[in-house]
C-alpha cells in the first residue's frame, strides 16, 4: 500500500463517519387527552418534530418517552401518521409499535413516567431495528409524527389528561437515529473509492 | 326600654318562626374538607364509582337540607346529562363495590357532576352549585353520619353508563433538567363538601314558642296601655 491508498482509505473512513452519524431529535409538547374506546382503548398524545429538519434522520435506534398517566397498564407507545381514528390507523398500517410500554405505579393516582429512566444514568431504550427504520422513513417522508398510547384490554380506562388546574401536561420524546448521507457525501465518498480503486489498479499492473 | 322592646320583637318572631316550620337550618352550611381518594371501581360492562374521600361532620344536626361539593375530577367530554356521575353517600370505610349491592346505608343525592364550561380533557377543581335534599335522604345521610363517633361519611361518585371519570389522589410530575436528571413534584388534590344542617324542633321548644308569644304579646299590650294612662293623667 502506498502513502496515496492510505489517504484515499482515510478519506472513506472519514465519509462514511460522517454518513452515519448519530442524530438526536427532542420536543415536549401538552397531552391532548382525547380518548377513544373501540377494539383499542386510545389516547391521543400529539404530533411532534413538524418543526425540526427531519431530512436527514435514518433509522431510528433507541428512544425516551416521558408521559403522564393515569389508571395505566403496560400501555404502548405508538408513532405514526394520523391523529384521529386508531383502530382505523393501526389497521391501515400507519401506527408503528415504538417498544416502550407505561404504567402506572399507582392506580389512583396521576403519574409522569419517564422511560427508561435519567438519560444521565441511563442508556436510551434500544428500538427494534423493523420500528426503527418505520420510524425513520415516516419521520423523514413525513416531516413529523403523531404519537399514542393504546391497549387492546378493552377494559381499560386509562387516561392521559391534558392539564390539571391550569397547568399543562406534557409528553416528551426523544428519538436517536442515524444520519442518512446527502447526495453529496456519497459522491465524495464514490469519488474517493473510485481514485483509491484506480491507483491501487495501475499498481498492480505496473 | 326601647331596647328591650326590639329585643323581644325579635325573641318573638324568631319563635314563631320555629313553631312555623318543620326544621330549621341554624348557622348556615358546615363544610369539611379531604384529600382525595382516588379508588375507582368498575361496575357491570358500562359503569364504575371513584371515591372521592372521606369527610367529617360534627356538631348538631337532624337532618341535611342541601349540598354542595368542590373536587378535582377528571372526565370525558360525554360526561354530561345522564352520563354525568352523581354524587353518593356511604358508610365510613365501607367498600361500595356495586351500586346494587348496598353494605350499610347509601345515599344517592341529586348532584351530578358534569363536564361543561368549559369542557375539557384535564383535571379540573369543580364548584358544584347547591342542590336540594329530600327529607329521606337528609335524614339518610344524617344517620350514616351520626353512626360513626367522628361523623365521618365517605363520598363517592357514581355512574351506570359512564367509566371515564375520576378524582385523583395525587398528581406526581416528573420534569427533565438540561443536565438529564429528573425532579419530582408531588401535588395532593382535595375536595370539599357542604352541608346545610336541619334542627327539628323538640315538642317542648314548640310549647316554649308559644307560651313566651303569648307572654309577649301580653306585655306589648300593656306597655302600650301605660303610656296612654300617663298621658291621660297629665292632662
Amino acid at each position: 500500500m502506498t502513502r496515496a491508498n492510505h489517504a484515499c482509505f482515510a478519506l472513506l473512513i472519514l465519509l462514511s463517519s460522517t454518513a452515519f452519524g448519530e442524530i438526536t431529535l427532542q420536543e415536549t409538547k401538552q397531552q391532548s387527552g382525547i380518548a377513544e374506546q373501540g377494539t383499542y382503548r386510545a389516547v391521543y398524545l400529539g404530533r411532534l418534530f413538524g418543526t425540526q429538519d427531519t431530512s436527514q434522520i435514518g433509522q431510528i435506534t433507541g428512544m425516551y418517552g416521558q408521559v403522564s398517566i393515569q389508571r395505566a397498564t403496560n400501555v404502548t407507545l405508538y408513532g405514526g401518521d394520523g391523529g384521529v381514528g386508531f383502530d382505523t390507523l393501526i389497521s391501515q398500517g400507519k401506527m408503528i409499535d415504538t417498544g416502550l410500554r407505561f404504567s402506572n405505579t399507582n392506580q389512583s393516582s396521576v403519574e409522569s413516567i419517564f422511560l427508561p429512566g435519567a438519560p444521565v444514568f441511563t442508556a436510551p431504550f434500544s428500538v427494534n431495528a423493523a420500528a426503527g427504520t418505520a420510524l425513520g422513513n415516516l419521520l423523514r417522508n413525513k416531516g413529523s409524527m403523531d404519537f399514542w398510547l393504546a391497549t387492546t384490554d378493552q377494559t381499560s380506562t386509562f387516561t392521559a389528561p391534558s392539564s390539571v388546574g391550569a397547568t399543562p401536561k406534557n409528553f416528551y420524546v426523544q428519538f436517536r437515529g442515524t444520519a442518512v448521507p446527502e447526495p453529496a457525501s456519497w459522491l465524495l465518498g464514490c469519488t474517493a473509492a473510485g481514485m483509491g480503486w484506480l491507483r491501487l489498479r495501475r499498481k498492480s499492473k505496473a | 326600654m326601647a331596647i328591650a322592646r326590639l329585643f323581644l320583637v325579635l325573641l318573638s318572631f324568631s319563635l314563631l318562626t320555629l313553631g312555623g316550620k318543620d326544621a330549621v337550618s341554624f348557622g348556615g352550611a358546615i363544610s369539611s374538607t379531604a384529600d382525595q381518594n382516588g379508588f375507582n371501581f368498575l361496575l357491570g360492562q358500562t359503569g364504575a364509582v371513584s371515591k372521592i374521600g372521606t369527610f367529617e361532620f360534627s356538631g348538631p344536626a337532624d337532618s341535611y337540607s342541601q349540598v354542595r361539593l368542590r373536587n378535582w375530577i377528571e372526565m370525558s367530554p360525554n360526561s354530561v346529562g345522564a352520563n354525568a356521575p352523581i354524587l353518593v353517600f356511604a358508610k365510613y370505610n365501607v367498600f361500595f363495590p356495586d351500586y346494587s349491592i348496598i353494605f350499610g346505608p347509601v345515599v344517592t343525592t341529586n348532584l351530578s357532576v358534569e363536564n361543561v364550561n368549559p369542557v375539557s380533557n384535564g383535571i379540573e377543581d369543580r364548584q358544584s352549585a347547591w342542590v336540594n335534599l329530600t327529607p329521606s335522604q337528609g335524614n339518610a345521610l344524617r344517620s350514616i353520619v351520626a353512626s360513626d363517633p367522628l361523623g365521618r361519611v365517605d363520598a363517592w361518585l357514581y355512574s351506570p353508563t359512564n367509566r371515564d371519570f375520576s378524582t385523583p389522589d395525587v398528581d406526581v410530575s416528573t420534569e427533565l433538567t438540561p443536565d438529564g436528571e429528573l425532579i419530582e413534584t408531588t401535588f395532593v388534590f382535595t375536595a370539599t363538601v357542604e352541608l346545610v344542617p336541619l334542627i327539628v324542633p323538640e315538642p317542648s321548644s314548640y310549647l316554649v314558642a308559644t307560651g313566651l308569644s303569648y307572654v309577649f304579646f301580653r306585655f306589648r299590650r300593656r306597655s302600650r296601655r301605660v303610656p296612654e294612662e300617663g298621658v291621660h293623667d297629665a292632662s
